[in-house]
């Protein structure tokens, strides 16, 4: 169903490492999830509106007002890296 | 006094210390004693605090311990969602629903054992390893909120909090015997917990009984402003329906729910739970929910595509783990490698997968589509009962290690749990019986969206006939 | 061959709130990083966004000055990329459904360039890039955006200069954004290709990034376009890819990280619920929208008889436009006092620094000074040192020419004795004056206005010496 080139690329795409030996095990439990899931392909949707979220509200909003600055000591001590009070992260490329 | 308090629910405990027939500490003392001589068996903590988090509150609930599983964020506290990726993660800032416990004077005593980010039905894929089922070691407390369904099973403490996403509180609840409640989405905010699937996800109570239940829902749920999909429908006092009589009480029973691939000792407890019902005088109808066969295909999409995204934010760079790389892309996929445990990893592709360009329409859009069919289903059943009356789970507590070779497996048997979600609607578990092996069996009750109070109603007055409740594993120690 | 370039253009501006899009962390410009942060906006574990209305109002009047049709039921998507000035690696945005759609602006050539859509979004950190390694500053993560999308109308740099310009303008009079680019309130992306002229199917399109200013932008685009042009002449192909700006180096290149176009997963965020536009929140926006740049400039061409060029000067500076009307309506020579702000006042403005605020004189007090001038009682020397004195505090004109005594000298008779004593002083200017070189009397002009301090009236001077001097010549 799917193949583990589709699985590569999928983990790719999510930024995660599959180690070798687990890429056929990950696209065999795949594949199966995805052909049970294949089930939904027996309804007739067509005309049916999709759920977006399970809102009980509409127009939340909040007014525009500035709150403390009490967390950025807390959130800078967190940083795995940083240097002069930023994050720190390899080059980009 | 010690064998007292082992038997008294979590109302009765406060209301001792406020007859100051016994103190904060002794409470504390007792409850703390019985983890440190108890849990080393079964494994249901995952940090026990040497000192109860610190509240300046007060009310019904004053003074009386209580636990939170690991996902739910506490300021200053590690929150690892069972993962090696937060393990070393100390939270910056309090839930809304640890302020209002905090408001209601109780005692965080620690954080409860669960899958890990709450993917599972077993507490297996914990990175701190299982938590065993207190009514059999070599079996699982089912999940994702096993710790605290084990803890409060073995009265380790009164009472905890678990989150619902799919069956996270009911399910544990079944198989360890006790009392699990999952809310209409919306009643409890979500600031705070988590994020496992945004759109399914409730915050709730388990306990041994539905008076505490009753009395912890007042205290947890109720509009937030820093969760934009909490409801502002006003919170009734949920005590007030903590009634014996439910004559005339419509109770719906779902043939879908009742069909092959029910155990058939499930069965018979369910059956038993009805002929209880009958007896105090609710109305037994037969319903139809069609579309159930379908919800646990819809859920495996709408769910892992939400978690996906949701756990896009651990990379390494903000907070948590980190493995370095000498380039940001090798970063973020070593961290998450390394850092995320298989069943989270399957999930993840799962989710990007069904998102992905191609895919998109085929599997998320479609999925969102038969959810709508599944919510009908129950709105057009409520329309002709008040409640509708579920096994929790098509069999009791299996074997640790048994479902964990195939996922699939694992994800079928929480085929009645899954819809509630789906549906955004309001459900409880309860025990309802024992198995031949001694291990509990859990009936649901489900219940219109907000309408909490009916399913407590019917939930008291069935623990007014029964005693399965009351009943403590014992463990060899 | 003759060729056509078609160019859009993609603006992000930041909204003039108090607090963030999705969270209550200031929004005011701090140079100090991560400081403006919380756990929200950082996408800790557990958090959940609240949506600030005044950015959805904000959006809404933008949206309408820009004759846009809005889209009652608004909803947001996640866009799901990596990258670490993203904190959740999520970006809250809209897609399927913009607030906005169908919009245009009107350029001061009368053009229209249709506005495709307008959509809020959250804003991403910064990085900074120091060799081997990056650092990231959240302070920006989760400013409110309208991201506005232009249709591919305009076709020529110049062009998009002015659309930047008016679209800049429109925003600020409404008072939705100070759309200050340095700050980094106003950023802009360019899309072009080029086509034979007549041509209707669209060349390839390359993307633009990187440009800092509106001159910026028109200078990639001049040199994006020529390239392009050079490629097709040569036969060579254009690939749709993004290329940077250099400004040092003046050109474009390609941007070297590009991997291959991002799959963005979009999907509905299931955090935000739907927000309803009513007709209440319209018709309130809409009072904020009274006079439209692009209307004003035509109104002060036609009602002050002003040239564009100048008109653009007030455009561009509502505060100096205000001035001048109110100065018009005490003194109604438009011609005259707008000669005067836009030379002798901007003058003084800009060596006083600190723009109109510094300026104190009221417009009552300054169309003194102008109407002296015209009428011949004040010189163009002493009426900008009346202004000079003026300008900081508003000081009485009158009294100013009273106390300093510069009131104009125009009779013959007071200025005979001062003509006779410069030319008597500058001997060389006279002998080149009557050699034939006509402009030596301005020296003897000059040296009269300084012994009369100014006062004497330039033009009288000049014909008593030039009378003078024929008759000894």
């Amino acid at each position: 169903m799917v193949d583990k080139k589709t699985v590569e690329y999928v983990a790719n795409l999510a930024r995660i490492d599959i180690r070798e030996d687990q890429k056929s095990r990950f696209t065999d439990e795949l594949s199966r999830i995805l052909e049970y899931i294949d089930k939904l392909k027996e309804l007739n949707v067509e005309s049916i509106c999709p759920t977006r979220g399970a809102f009980t509200e509409e127009n939340v909003l909040r007014p525009d007002r500035q709150k403390k600055k009490e967390y950025y000591t807390d959130i800078l001590n967190n940083a795995p890296a940083s240097e002069d009070n930023h994050f720190r992260v390899p080059k980009v490329i | 006094m010690a064998k007292d308090l082992l038997k008294l629910s979590g109302l009765e405990i406060a209301e001792c210390i406020k007859n100051t027939e016994v103190s904060k500490d002794e409470v504390l003392s007792f409850f703390r004693k019985r983890i440190d001589s108890i849990d080393p068996r079964i494994k249901s903590f995952v940090e026990v605090y040497s000192e109860p988090v610190k509240t300046l509150g007060g009310s019904n609930l004053a003074g009386v311990p209580i636990a939170l599983k690991d996902n739910i964020c506490i300021k200053g506290k590690r929150i690892s969602c069972a993962s090696r990726i937060l393990s070393s993660h100390i939270s910056v800032y309090d839930a809304t629903v640890v302020k209002r416990l905090k408001e209601a004077g109780l005692l965080i005593a620690g954080t409860t054992n669960m899958d890990e980010f709450a993917f599972g039905s077993s507490t297996e894929s914990s990175c701190y390893g299982p938590t065993r089922n207190p009514w059999d070691l070599e079996r699982v407390p089912g999940g994702s909120s096993g710790g605290s369904a084990a803890a409060v099973a073995m009265r380790l403490v009164p009472f905890a909090l678990g989150s619902d996403t799919g069956g996270s509180i009911r399910q544990p609840a079944s198989f360890c015997g006790v009392v699990g409640f999952k809310p209409t989405y919306g009643r409890v905010s979500r600031y705070g917990l988590v994020a496992f699937g945004s759109s399914l996800d409730q915050i709730g109570p388990i306990t041994t009984n539905f008076i505490d239940c009753a009395y912890l829902l007042n205290v947890i749920c109720g509009f937030d402003e820093h969760d934009s999909t909490s409801s502002r429908k006003d919170t009734p006092d949920f005590t007030q329906f903590l009634r014996k009589d439910i004559k005339g009480l419509r109770v719906g029973i779902p043939k879908e729910y009742f069909s092959a691939g029910l155990d058939r000792e499930v069965e018979s407890a369910l059956k038993e739970a009805v002929n209880i019902f009958k007896k105090q005088g609710a109305k037994i109808v037969d319903v139809s929910l069609p579309h159930t066969e379908y919800a646990v295909a819809t859920y495996y999409i709408i769910a892992p595509s939400e978690a996906s995204s949701n756990l896009e934010r651990f990379d390494g760079i903000r907070y948590g783990m980190r493995k370095d790389a000498s380039a940001l892309i090798e970063l973020y996929k070593k961290t998450r490698g390394a850092g995320f445990g298989d069943e989270a990893k399957r999930r993840i592709l799962i989710g990007t997968y069904s998102l992905s360009s191609g895919y998109y329409q085929a599997y998320y859009m479609r999925a969102a589509k038969v959810r709508t069919l599944i919510k009908k289903d129950f709105e057009d059943v409520f329309r002709s009962v008040d409640v509708i009356l579920t096994p929790t789970s098509p069999a009791a507590a299996f074997k640790i290690g048994e479902k964990t070779k195939d996922p699939l497996s694992m994800y079928l048997s929480d085929i009645y749990t899954i819809p509630v979600n789906l549906a955004g609607i309001c459900a409880v578990s309860f025990p309802c019986g024992f198995t031949r092996n001694n291990l509990p069996i859990g009936a649901q009750l489900i219940g219109k969206a907000f309408d909490e109070g009916t399913l407590i109603n019917a939930g008291f007055s069935f623990q007014q006939e029964t005693d399965y409740h009351n009943k403590i594993p014992v463990i060899n120690m | 061959m003759e060729y056509e370039v078609v160019i859009g253009l993609e603006v992000h501006v930041q909204l003039a709130t108090e607090s963030k899009i999705f969270c209550s962390c200031s929004t005011d410009f701090e140079s100090k990083p991560n400081t403006n942060i919380c756990p929200v906006c950082c996408g800790y574990p557990g958090v959940l966004p609240v949506l600030n209305r005044r950015a959805v109002e904000l959006a809404v009047r933008v949206s309408l000055a820009l004759n846009c049709k809005i889209n009652k039921r608004v909803y947001f998507e996640r866009k799901n990329y990596f990258y670490p000035d993203l904190p959740k690696n999520y970006q809250i945005s809209q897609y399927e459904l913009p607030l906005a759609q169908n919009g245009y602006i009107i350029l001061p050539s009368l053009k229209k360039i249709g506005i495709e859509r307008a959509h809020l979004e959250e804003d991403a950190g910064k990085l900074v890039h120091k060799g081997n390694y990056s650092l990231v500053d959240l302070n920006r993560t989760g400013i409110p955006l309208l991201e506005i999308v232009s249709r591919p109308d305009i076709r020529s740099a110049d062009e998009a200069f002015d659309y930047l310009n008016y679209l800049k303008l429109t925003i600020q009079y409404i008072g939705a954004s100070s759309c200050d680019m340095e700050k980094g309130y106003l950023r802009c992306d360019a899309n072009i290709s080029v086509r034979r002229k007549g041509g209707d199917i669209l060349g390839t399109k390359v993307e633009l990034k990187n440009m800092n200013s509106f001159r910026g932008v028109r200078d990639a685009l001049l040199y994006e376009a020529k390239r392009q042009i050079k490629c097709l002449d040569e036969g060579k192909k254009i690939y749709q890819e993004t290329r940077l700006w250099d400004e040092k180096l003046q050109k474009t290149q390609i941007m070297r990280t590009k991997e291959e176009a991002h799959d963005y997963r979009y999907f509905p965020e299931p955090d935000l619920p739907d927000f309803v536009i009513n007709d209440d929140l319209i018709d309130k926006e809409r009072t904020f929208i009274k006079e439209l740049p692009i209307d004003k400039r035509a109104r002060f061409i036609k009602d002050y008889s002003l040239g564009g060029r100048e008109v653009d000067v007030f455009i561009s500076n509502p505060a100096l436009a205000d001035f001048f009307e109110k100065t018009v309506e005490e003194f109604n020579q438009p011609r005259q006092v707008a000669n005067w702000i836009l030379g002798p006042l901007l003058e003084l403005i800009n060596s006083l620094g600190g723009g109109l605020s510094k300026v104190k004189i009221t417009p009552a007090n300054f169309s003194k000074v102008v109407k002296y001038f015209t009428e011949g009682k004040l010189n163009n020397l002493t009426a900008k040192k009346v202004l000079s004195l003026s300008i900081e505090d508003d000081r009485d004109i009158d009294a100013i020419i009273k106390e300093e005594g510069l009131l104009q000298v125009s009779g013959e008779d007071e200025l005979l004795s001062f003509v006779d004593e410069a030319i008597k002083s500058s001997p060389k200017a006279v002998e080149d004056y009557l050699k034939g070189r006509g402009q030596a009397v301005m020296f003897i002009v000059g040296q009269v206005m300084k012994k009369t301090k100014g006062k004497a009236n330039p033009k009288v001077v000049k014909q008593l010496i030039e009378g003078r001097l024929k008759e000894h010549g």
